[in-house]
């Protein structure tokens, strides 16, 4: 089912007060250009383990609590 | 974090002081005019660039920052106590230009489908004070990128060519000098472009024409208003609106202290204090310009705003 990926990045969003450069960051470092990221982007597997990545440095956590 | 904060604070700030010095070559020029066009410059040039990305991000997410506070410093600058001394006949032919001016804009707007919002900010742009009504109604109205793009465009476009034709159309510039004065402060959209077209006029563009240009400016808040309890009552209650709307009652209180004290008045008068609200404005427009998006282009709000000055001067004509 698509929409595994959009989640990560609505999350990292929602979690930063300053979202356009959390999504500027993260764009830098999964080398992808996330606002483009649909519900329909299909399900990737290697890119949910960046995004995932990614977003734990953005957010400087160990874990996420992201309901995927 | 502050990596990626560092290159939209630098440039936007840089830009912002190099604005203010770059007004201060010529009489004509103003600081508002040159930063929100350096801004849109620099995005239509770097705009495509990797990473430029994060001046645009930074851009996007300090707006709803920079620009109240810039509007309270503004706010401090503005006397309106100099528009005190204007005859009637002159708050009446400036109010008339002003409904004209945005009823024809907001009407042109729904003849010509425009979004809502574009449409909002193109009337208060075009009828009350250019790129400064648009920042503070922008942001009291939540709008989107586009709609701020295509506005500000359009009173760009639309003020220059009013500049243009005022001054090369016999019918507006054989108007007398003092009649020329408030024609261009009623219906030109800035400031920076009143000072253009009167530059000719030496006492009278300080005395006429940069008054009236003021009553406008002073509608800012209260039209912001208007447009900020409309949104409420449409879209609900958004996160930063209480913060806005204490900006914006600080606007009035402003106004109302340096047009009726003149301890507080005297404060504002302070070169260092003058300067220093004048750069961070520029710098917030600025990083109004970084959002111009010229990819969303629409040609229809220059339409509306060039031909709600059409109709507004031709009004003015008729009363003169």
């Amino acid at each position: 089912m698509p929409g595994r990926l959009k989640k990560i990045v609505d999350y990292v969003a929602d979690n930063t007060v300053l979202k356009n450069l959390a999504l500027s960051r993260m764009r830098l470092l999964v080398h992808e250009d996330v606002t483009q990221i649909t519900e329909d982007t299909p399900d990737d597997r290697e890119k949910e383990k960046r995004f995932l990545e990614a977003a734990k440095t953005i957010l400087r956590r160990e874990t996420l609590d992201i309901a995927l | 974090m502050i990596r990626m904060l560092a290159p939209g604070v630098l440039l936007t700030t840089i830009m912002g002081i190099a604005s203010y010095f770059v007004a201060r070559l010529h009489g004509t020029l103003d600081a508002l005019v040159v930063a929100l066009l350096g801004g849109m410059i620099v995005r239509l040039i770097f705009g495509r660039q990797k990473g430029f990305d994060i001046v645009i991000a930074y851009a996007k997410d300090f707006k709803d920052v920079l620009i109240p506070i810039g509007v309270i410093l503004y706010a401090a600058t503005i006397n309106v106590s100099k528009t005190f001394e204007l005859p009637g006949s002159v708050y009446l032919k400036t109010f008339i230009s002003v409904v004209v001016l945005f009823a024809v804009a907001l009407f042109l707007g729904k003849l010509l489908k425009l979004n809502k919002k574009t449409s909002w900010l193109t009337a208060v742009g075009s009828s009350i004070c250019g790129a400064s009504a648009i920042a503070i109604t922008s942001t009291a109205v939540d709008a989107k990128e586009e709609d701020i793009s295509n506005s500000l465009i359009a009173i760009v476009v639309a003020g220059i060519l009013a500049v243009g034709l005022s001054l090369t159309v016999p019918f507006i510039s054989n108007l007398g000098s003092e009649s020329f004065a408030v024609f261009s402060g009623a219906t030109m959209n800035q400031t920076g472009l009143v000072k253009i077209a009167t530059s000719a006029l030496g006492p009278l563009q300080k005395d006429l024409a940069l008054p009236v240009k003021l009553l406008r400016t002073a509608i800012i808040p209260f039209v912001a208003l208007i447009f900020f309890f409309i949104t409420i009552s449409k879209e609900g209650y958004k996160k930063n609106m209480r913060f806005l709307l204490v900006v914006l009652i600080a606007f009035i209180v402003l106004l109302g202290l340096t047009a009726l004290s003149p301890g507080f008045a005297a404060i504002t008068k302070i070169k260092g204090i003058k300067i220093a609200a004048t750069i961070i404005f520029a710098t917030a427009f600025v990083n109004l310009g970084l959002l111009v998006d010229f990819k969303t282009f629409k040609f229809q709000p220059i339409i509306v705003a060039f031909l709600a000055w059409v109709t507004a001067a031709a009004a003015f004509l008729l009363m003169a």
